[in-house]
């Protein structure tokens, strides 16, 4: 079944590919878009970096459908706590574009970027 | 094996921020590139309140995840050595800030610009030397960090001396050598005799964020254990 979707994507991407510009792949099963974005199956963009229009928030924002709020904490000021252990804690909220960008609790990451999860994984490395 | 480790005891840290200052003067890190800060927060309810003092620098991780965001990434810019060093390798650094936003500490710092230490004055002659260490050539763009003062580690390793790393000043991180109150040893783990591993057993020093399984290299001492 996995396997049919991933040629279904394929073939979706390869049709978009004929177009000039290639768009970012947008799917709703993360499984198969976390091994299609690692075989470089789904476009993604190719700049690695983190602002909005780079590969990093094509991967978490467009092609998987994460919205702000499932990352970026503005349920208050959008800084961490004062007990938070976080170096770079003062930047937050981070300035770009003139908007207050929320801070990302790590823990969020370990759903998915863990070991034995969908994604690359980061942490509790073995 | 030798596996340097640092132990930060918060119950004797009283926030001088000594080790923040030695650091910025021995390491020239630019004040929107921090590579030690002082975290410092409240906590209890009163009249049973207490101030909070904590300071961070990079935690070397066993497993360091900045690495693998790098790796992933295809930069291949951090690298961990055998004494447990992770360091940043700026010809390499691309600047995508992977590193960034995978570390569960906040270490890595993105250097936009290169601030030049006399705002609006000739650049110092430090600033003009060209031979410097490797990890001191500021470089505009690339992220840096902590390096547990490896250009001064280094020098042991090269002269042999590492039984001498953490018990003397010139192999010893600047931050760990002006700590007025000692809350702040250095050494190697893997010694069973040394200073730092009988202050982990004595004084149950822990890891923090240890969920996030990088298996950090600097211990610390916290108010009311682990």
């Amino acid at each position: 079944m996995k396997n049919w979707m991933i040629i279904g994507l394929l073939a979706a991407y390869a049709v978009g590919a004929q177009a000039a510009a290639p768009k970012v792949a947008k799917i709703v099963n993360l499984e198969t878009a976390a091994k299609g974005i690692r075989a470089g199956q789904l476009y993604v963009g190719k700049t690695y970096a983190l602002p909005e229009e780079n590969r990093f928030h094509n991967i978490h924002d467009v092609a998987l459908g994460l919205n702000c709020n499932g990352c970026h904490d503005n349920s208050t000021d959008g800084s961490y706590p004062e007990n938070y252990l976080f170096l770079r804690r003062a930047e937050f909220p981070y300035v770009a574009n003139n908007e207050d960008i929320g801070a990302v609790h790590r823990p969020k990451c370990l759903a998915c970027h863990s070991q034995g999860g969908i994604s690359t994984p980061f942490y509790n490395l073995k | 094996m030798t596996k340097l480790v640092r132990v930060i005891d918060t119950e004797r840290c009283f926030g001088c921020r000594s080790c923040v200052a030695a650091c910025a003067v021995e390491n020239h890190f630019t004040p929107d590139a921090p590579w030690n800060v002082m975290i410092e927060y409240e906590a209890g309810n009163y009249p049973n309140v207490a101030r909070n003092f904590v300071t961070m620098n990079c935690m070397h991780c066993e497993k360091p995840a900045c690495k693998a965001a790098c790796d992933a990434a295809g930069f291949k810019a951090i690298s961990k050595n055998e004494f447990g060093v992770v360091l940043i390798d700026y010809e390499k650094c691309s600047g995508c800030k992977y590193c960034v936003a995978t570390c569960p500490y906040g270490v890595p710092q993105f250097n936009d610009k290169v601030a030049q230490l006399h705002p609006g004055k000739e650049k110092s002659d430090y600033e003009n030397a060209t031979r410097r260490h490797p990890t001191h050539m500021k470089k505009a763009k690339v992220v840096e960090k902590c390096t547990f003062c490896w250009h001064k580690l280094e020098k042991a390793v090269q002269s042999g001396q590492t039984a001498l790393i953490g018990k003397v000043p010139e192999f010893t991180p600047t931050c760990d050598l002006v700590c007025p109150t000692g809350a702040r040893i250095f050494g190697d783990a893997d010694d069973p005799n040394s200073a730092v591993s009988a202050y982990i057993a004595r004084k149950k020093a822990t890891q923090i964020k240890k969920e996030f399984g990088t298996k950090p290299q600097v211990y610390y001492v916290l108010n009311g254990g682990e």
